[in-house]
């Protein structure tokens, strides 16, 4: 059987509410390279709006900023980081308790990094207040070609500490 | 590929449409464009919502106020909210519908919900909507009064 080909993206879009959509489709067409059922690309969907909704809603909360969407094929699986230079989370840990939200907003449900958890098969988040925010997921396909070099022993994850542009996270 | 079967031309309007109409406050790149169709159809005590599109972190405002202007501003006593349509769902999108429950029960009305498919049922699910809410498997059955076929 054929190598998943190697490829990569990157992409950067001010935080705005129309580019949530513009990431998510992106990264929809990018990770169908991969042999995903529609169900997992309508997952990763998800898990990607609520990585750069978060950008829009929390890092940058009043005038728009930068953010970064980078993606990569890698092993089988697609690597997506979303990547902020906003206000941070100084409380990683507590922010990804379901349920958890700073907003004031009433219908806010805190459930963002919830379901970036339940879509997707990993996820990690660097963040420091004041520097910004880098959410990296990765996902592949349950039932794809991977799933035969899985069993063989053979190399399941891309590579530790590095984003999906292949590059070092930042501290 | 799974894209939604609808053509999105929020981003690229033309400030001015070629008819002269003026152009819709919900167009433009912080508008919902296309994405997003909210309707309604009074029958007696009850109000039918349809949504059809995406439910999401761009749509989220209009559907709040639609919903808020023709329900709760009105006399109707039960709300059919029919999500069946919905091509997208986020996290911003469920907390607008979640929101709407609670203010529905809040108004001391009635609501029920026909819930989208597919992942975006999922997204309903991790809230467990259906304990806030009758949720029914069509809008026919949610209308119908006598049927108990809860989802």
């Amino acid at each position: 059987m054929p190598e998943a080909p190697y490829n990569h993206l990157a992409l950067e879009v001010p935080s705005l509410p129309v580019n949530a959509e513009l990431c998510r489709l992106t990264v929809a067409v990018f990770a169908a390279e991969l042999p995903f059922t529609l169900g997992e690309i309508e997952q990763l969907k998800v898990a990607v709006a609520e990585a750069v909704g978060n950008c829009i809603l929390h890092a940058y909360p009043g005038e728009p900023g930068r953010i970064a969407l980078r993606a990569r094929l890698a092993d089988g699986a697609v690597v997506v980081d979303v990547e902020d230079w906003g206000r941070g989370i100084a409380d990683v840990a507590l922010a990804r308790q379901p349920s958890y939200t700073t907003s004031t907003d009433p219908d806010h449900v805190g459930l963002g990094f919830a379901f970036m958890e339940q879509f997707t098969d990993a996820l990690e988040v660097v963040s420091a207040p004041g520097r910004g925010t880098l959410v990296r997921m990765r996902k592949r396909p349950a039932h794809g070609q991977d799933a035969v070099g899985q069993q063989a022993g053979l190399s399941p994850r891309p590579e530790e500490g590095t984003g999906a542009d292949g590059r070092p996270l930042r501290p | 590929m799974a894209a939604s079967n609808f053509v999105r031309r929020g981003a690229g309007v033309p400030a001015e449409a070629p008819d002269g109409e003026r152009p819709r406050a919900d167009k433009g790149p912080q508008g919902t464009g296309d994405a997003l169709q909210v309707t309604r159809e009074a029958r007696d005590q009850t109000l039918v919502v349809r949504v059809v599109g995406d439910l999401d972190i761009r749509t989220a405002a209009t559907f709040r106020q639609q919903v808020d202007e023709w329900f709760l501003a009105s006399d109707h006593r039960r709300l059919v909210l029919n999500l069946s349509r919905v091509t997208f769902l986020d996290s911003t999108g469920l907390g607008a519908v979640l929101g709407r429950v609670r203010r529905v029960r809040d108004a001391g009305r009635q609501m029920v919900i026909v819930p989208p498919g597919g992942v975006s049922r999922a997204v309903l699910d991790v809230a467990a909507l259906g304990r806030a809410v009758p949720l029914y498997r069509s809008e026919r059955a949610a209308l119908d009064e006598e049927a108990q076929t809860h989802a």
